[in-house]
């Protein structure tokens, strides 16, 4: 039906005050209803458990952790050099409702060999864990993560403990805010669109394939080829042919008409592959900015390239330290003896052996060195050792003592 | 800074090696600045065939020193001179009007983002290739090994009970990335990884180059430019570029040999068929894959060539037959000691995983590897199959697919889908296709564009 439309200046200005008097009325029911949705919505992010508040705090249980205090608003934690994971296990009462807090937020920084930070729950003190992996920026600067727990299908009933959980050792972190509460909206944004700009580092081990990022759940190169397959159709309906065209004309030449769809078709393609090779320019410079904060323009030495941590600084001692001529049992609970072959060489280096005359151990825990002797998992396996070089507990060079 | 200095006095060094290597060859088509483009690709791959056959012979690697280097530089100078001099320049059949620069304003502001982002690129890789030391797994584990090995030992050690058993690592891999990286260093006087990363770096430089002159010859500049922009900001190649891994080698030795190879059997251009014998040399002594994989497509395509009375006989038995004579040595070398061309003998027998379709569709269209590649693969085919189809594009696209279908036919009907499943090979294989199928691309849309002006009076 056509619209109706006021033909008389009366009729026009009676039908403008009518809208004006509707407008007025229903701008007020709806500022009213917007006034209660803000007012419930700050009641529900009032009722959060924060998990950082002193009194709860005390009750945390720690693994892998060399130091644990509060500073002003900050908990500063610094991992163990000889663990290889770290976590903070924090008990929950029964009054905790994950239904009502389902929404993970943590505000921290840490430092570059941490690639990633783990939510873990469970129901029962002995039952199996849930977990969240969740990346993280490694830029040592202060980032805010929400982590939706509303769709993870074991964060219902009544969950007994969560915890923590990095996979670095020897590593600083820094928390303003660590709480649970209830999933708003913008919430769900706010997760989207940090989770799309997380820069993916890839792994020291290879170089076969890069994940990419995550856009509204939708790998971001799937969803621009679908942004492109609906602009594609959308332009052939808008642009369609009628008929075959007449001959003589343009229309006529089938070559013609398929350009008419191909080059929109083509630019289109080169601008959304240029959208997503910005959004991979993104993930160079937050690479480049961890690696220029912690490796390249730092004047800390030994100096850290993200996971492989202080290696290659710690090689090259190793390198400086021991003769060409000489072997070296390399002990690492991380699978880094390619790594040490192949920076050490010439020098022989054989997978955990302790007759040899140098005995390098990097970040294994089952290993210690004490009093001249060097222990794997209680038992001596070498003695009459000195140490004669390395950096702290978890990376040193130890040589036979042959007088 | 040093050697980063003496990489570039290297790599400047075997360009020059490299044009006096095809001077001697003349050509209607390829001009001197892409001679130079050439003979920097071209050294990347024969210098360590060369070197070879001197450890064979029972040389020592410091026999090639650096005044070996500087001769053939002074001498590949010499001949630049020369031809700049006498103004040595020809011309190329052109399928699309030259376009002197951006169109449009859109186009402008195109060009602009897309350099940005090269810059971007460059620097970024120049970055991670010379600031940190080896990093990844198969560089370390393999290739950089090896070639610290034989700088150290400087001598082929054929003990096969040997630790360094041609060069330690992986024997049964090529040698050819491995030689020249060792060449580098006894050059430098040591191991310089520094230096080293110019064997990754200049072959990320040089894929770009070589498509952006090659195409720019037949659809202009501009247009060019900005699929050579495609290849090199695949975001896997971007890491291959500083890695010191061999896959992007490769990719160039495979995509230099297609351009080439397809370039002699349209213009019967001597330099260009000299140019690709060189390619597909340098592409076997680099991965097992030139042999296992690229030498059968190739053969494979000429003798379609030589059915469609494209290629003369004569030719395709020199071709063939001067490539096999120059790869022979290191083929009856493997044999000798059992070595394989395949990473696992088991995993070679016939088998068909049909969830391996489900995991190109992953990685085509999920993962982050290749950008749009996926996309544009599709709607590049089923716009131009019939341009290839009708036009002499036909043997370069069934070569380009028939490699394709061979690397996938590797792991969909194969043990090898275990690297598939895992992740670890196939982005790395794909890899290998797709700069010969950009190109590819390109000319079509070049073709296309020439169909474009040239239809027939009646239908305008």
């Amino acid at each position: 039906m056509p619209p109706v439309v006021s033909t008389t200046i009366d009729q026009f200005s009676f039908n403008m005050n009518k809208k004006r008097v509707l407008f007025h009325h229903r701008f007020t029911s709806r500022a009213l209803l917007f006034l209660c949705l803000v007012m419930f919505v700050r009641n529900e992010a009032h009722a959060q458990t924060r998990l950082d508040d002193p009194e709860r705090f005390v009750k945390v249980a720690v693994t892998g952790i060399a130091s644990i205090k509060r500073t002003g608003d900050s908990v500063q934690i610094q991992t163990s050099p000889t663990a290889p994971q770290a976590s903070l296990t924090f008990p929950l009462g029964s009054g905790f409702d994950p239904q009502k807090r389902n929404l993970f937020e943590i505000t921290m920084r840490t430092g570059p060999r941490m690639p990633a930070l783990f939510l873990f729950w469970r129901h029962a003190q002995s039952g199996p864990y849930d977990s969240v992996r969740q990346l993280i920026y490694r830029d040592g600067e202060f980032h805010t993560y929400v982590i939706p727990l509303d769709e993870e299908q074991s964060w219902r009933g009544a969950i007994s403990e969560v915890a923590l959980v990095w996979d670095a050792p020897n590593e600083a972190i820094e928390i303003k805010k660590l709480e649970f509460r209830p999933i708003q909206w913008t919430d769900r944004i706010r997760y989207h669109w940090s989770r799309f700009w997380f820069p993916a580092v890839l792994n020291p081990a290879t170089v076969n394939l890069i994940r990419g990022p995550v856009f509204m759940g939708l790998p971001f190169a799937l969803a621009l080829a679908l942004v492109f397959v609906a602009l594609v159709l959308l332009f052939c309906f808008v642009r369609r042919p009628v008929g075959r065209g007449k001959a003589g004309t343009a229309d006529a030449d089938p070559l013609h008409r398929r350009r008419v769809w191909f080059q929109p078709a083509f630019w289109t393609l080169m601008a959304l592959w240029v959208t997503y090779d910005l959004r991979e320019a993104h993930d160079h410079i937050q690479t480049l900015k961890s690696e220029f904060r912690f490796y390249l323009n730092t004047s800390d030495y030994p100096r850290h390239l993200l996971e492989l941590d202080d290696l290659y600084d710690f090689l090259e001692l190793v390198a400086q330290a021991v003769p060409p001529s000489k072997g070296i049992g390399f002990y690492s609970a991380r699978p880094l003896l390619p790594k040490a072959r192949y920076f050490l060489f010439p020098r022989r280096v054989v997978n955990r052996t302790p007759d040899v005359d140098f005995i390098v151990v990097f970040q294994d825990p089952a290993v210690s060195f004490q009093d001249g002797k060097l222990t794997e998992k209680g038992k001596v396996v070498g003695d009459r050792l000195k140490r004669v070089g390395g950096f702290g507990e978890n990376a040193f060079l130890l040589e036979k003592n042959h007088d | 800074m040093t050697d980063i200095f003496g990489g570039a006095l290297i790599v400047l060094g075997l360009t020059l090696i490299g044009y006096g290597l095809i001077w001697p060859f003349s050509s209607t088509g390829i001009r001197t600045s892409e001679r130079l483009l050439l003979g920097a690709a071209i050294s990347l791959g024969l210098i360590p065939l060369f070197l070879f056959y001197g450890l064979l012979a029972g040389w020592r690697l410091g026999i090639f020193s650096p005044w070996v280097l500087t001769a053939g530089a002074v001498l590949g100078f010499a001949l630049w001179v020369t031809d700049f001099r006498h103004g040595r320049q020809q011309g190329a059949e052109r399928l699309m009007p030259p376009a002197r620069s951006p169109q449009s304003r859109y186009h402008v502001l195109l060009v602009g983002i897309v350099t940005i982002l090269l810059i971007e690129k460059v620097f970024f890789v120049a970055i991670q290739g010379f600031s940190f030391p080896t990093y990844f797994w198969d560089a370390i584990d393999n290739w950089n090994y090896r070639a610290k090995v034989l700088y150290a030992t400087g001598y082929l050690d054929l003990d096969p009970r040997s630790e360094t058993f041609l060069g330690g690592g992986k024997p049964h891999y090529p040698m050819g990335p491995s030689l020249f990286r060792a060449w580098m260093a006894t050059l430098l006087g040591r191991w310089a990884e520094k230096a080293i990363v110019f064997h990754s770096l200049v072959a990320y430089l040089l894929l770009f180059a070589i498509i952006w002159k090659a195409l720019s010859k037949k659809i202009g500049r501009w247009h060019s430019f900005f699929f050579a922009y495609l290849v090199v900001s695949l975001p896997l190649m971007i890491h291959h570029a500083y890695s010191s891994y061999a896959d992007l080698l490769l990719s160039l030795f495979f995509t230099g040999c297609l351009i080439y190879g397809h370039e002699y059997l349209i213009t019967r251009d001597r330099l260009s068929g000299i140019v690709s014998l060189f390619f597909l040399v340098s592409s076997l002594f680099t991965k097992n894959e030139g042999v296992v994989l690229i030498l059968p497509v190739v053969i494979i395509a000429m003798l379609i060539a030589i059915g469609q009375r494209r290629l003369p006989l004569g030719s395709a038995c020199f071709y063939a037959g001067a490539a096999v004579f120059l790869i022979l040595p290191w083929v009856i070398l493997k044999f000798h000691f059992g070595l394989s061309f395949t990473p696992n003998e088991e995993k070679s027998i016939f088998e068909f995983h049909p969830n391996g379709l489900v995991k190109i569709f992953e990685v085509l269209f999920r993962q982050g590897s290749f950008n749009l590649f996926g996309p544009l693969f599709i709607v590049s085919t089923l716009f131009y199959s019939t341009i290839w189809w009708r036009t002499e594009l036909r043997i370069l696209a069934f070569t380009v697919f028939l490699l394709l279908g061979v690397i996938l036919g590797v792991f969909l009907f194969s043990g090898n889908y275990a690297f598939m499943e895992n992740q670890m090979t196939i982005n790395r294989s794909l890899m290998l296709f797709m700069p010969a199928y950009i190109y590819l691309v390109g000319l079509s849309a070049g073709k296309h564009q020439n169909e474009e002006l040239t239809v027939p009076p009646g239908n305008n």
